[in-house]
């Protein structure tokens, strides 16, 4: 009888959990479902108590449920269309960049130089496919997390913030060499790897999510971590590049350098333009509508 | 192929928009349907909207069209003054 009674609960969670699109606390949803059994409770109280059976919000899930909740026929049809239209596009863009980059920037360049346009094409085509599968595969790791903002920081955090100081060195300071940055980039995503493997998010077991050498540090929530984790790496990366530009002697001429450094690039003149077209000023009125909308919607 | 981006965007959105608009029209009394956008006819607000963005889009390509039309004329008045 209790196994049966346990079997309902688990049943009755899941069920809750899937009308809701929302994780439920199965315990706490058997106590509301052996409440409705013997005493009736009215339509507002069971929706609070429902409110508070809620686990774990599905962030993710976040724009369907509005959708859903606030569109009637008509606009929802426009609204799911331009959803999966913009899934469509975003997806269609990266596959082209995935297959342009490996066939012409490393397979072209380093594995097969001289090769005739038809075996490129073909490379191309193979290329695509195994990129679709791989993707595939990374759907199936970023479900191990909570939601997508979680693992999207986290890979950023990991490649783009080392490779953000190689670049911004790169961009404003000429003395810049590129052992300095090659060896910067790689100290600073080596750090990312090393940093990942050392810390943990309270409440995760050590392993995919982090802390599988040892776990010297753990932090408050996942995001924390992906924020410590860009902070050290930008920085070792940063650092690691200046002592080492230092070290070694400059092989590129100013004259080399000129339209890609900052510095040694002649500044464009804008004043000629109508003054509703100059960047600046577009620029100044887009800052001035993010920070108003910012404080409207506090 | 030198095809002006603001003229199939303009006639995307005027076409949906307009379609959009018109069955918010047509549904406009039915207060069960609108029950979900908080008793807003949003098919009818939101179909102007985008028909709105639309005829913009076109009056520019339209505009962009009829002077690159008038650049690209013989221009018959300045010659007329040449002689």
């Amino acid at each position: 009888m209790a196994a049966k009674e346990q079997l309902d609960e688990a049943e009755s969670a899941q069920r809750v959990s899937k009308a809701l699109g929302m994780k439920v606390s199965p315990e706490k949803v058997g106590a509301i479902v052996r409440e409705l059994r013997s005493t009736t409770v009215s339509e507002e109280v069971l929706k609070q108590k429902l409110q508070a059976a809620v686990s774990e919000t599905d962030y993710d899930g976040v724009i369907l449920s509005l959708v859903q909740k606030y569109c009637p026929s008509g606009l929802l049809g426009l609204a799911l269309t331009a959803l999966l239209a913009s899934f469509m596009s975003g997806m269609a863009g990266n596959v082209t960049a995935f297959n342009t980059v490996w066939t012409y920037d490393l397979y072209q360049a380093y594995l097969a130089p001289n090769k005739s346009d038809a075996h490129y094409m073909g490379m191309g085509r193979i290329i695509t496919v195994i990129g679709i599968l791989l993707s595939i595969a990374c759907a199936y790791f970023a479900s191990n997390y909570n939601n997508a903002m979680d693992i999207i920081q986290l890979v950023f955090g990991f490649v783009n913030a080392p490779l953000f100081a190689t670049f911004v060195l790169g961009m404003f300071w000429k003395r810049t060499t590129s052992h300095g940055a090659f060896f910067g980039l790689l100290g600073g995503t080596a750090s990312s790897a090393l940093f990942h493997a050392t810390t943990l998010a309270a409440g995760n077991a050590p392993g995919i999510k982090g802390g599988y050498l040892t776990v010297l540090w753990v932090l408050p929530s996942e995001m924390a971590q992906n924020f410590w984790l860009a902070t050290f790496a930008f920085g070792i990366c940063f650092f690691l590049t200046l002592f080492i530009t230092l070290a070694t002697k400059r092989t590129k001429t100013d004259s080399e350098l000129q339209g890609l450094v900052y510095s040694l690039t002649p500044k464009l003149k804008d004043e000629e333009s109508a003054w509703f077209m100059q960047p600046a000023f577009l620029g100044v009125v887009l800052l001035a509508c993010c920070v108003v909308l910012n404080f409207l919607f506090w | 192929m030198n095809l002006d981006i603001r003229l199939p965007i303009g006639a995307m959105f005027s076409l949906i928009g307009a379609l959009l608009a018109i069955s918010g029209m047509l549904t406009n009394s039915d207060t069960e349907m609108y029950r979900p956008s908080l008793g807003i006819n949003v098919n009818l607000w939101w179909g102007l909207v985008l028909f709105l963005f639309g005829s913009v889009m076109l009056t520019f390509a339209l505009i962009a069209r009829k002077a690159a039309a008038d650049l690209d004329k013989p221009q018959k008045p300045a010659e007329t003054n040449v002689h």
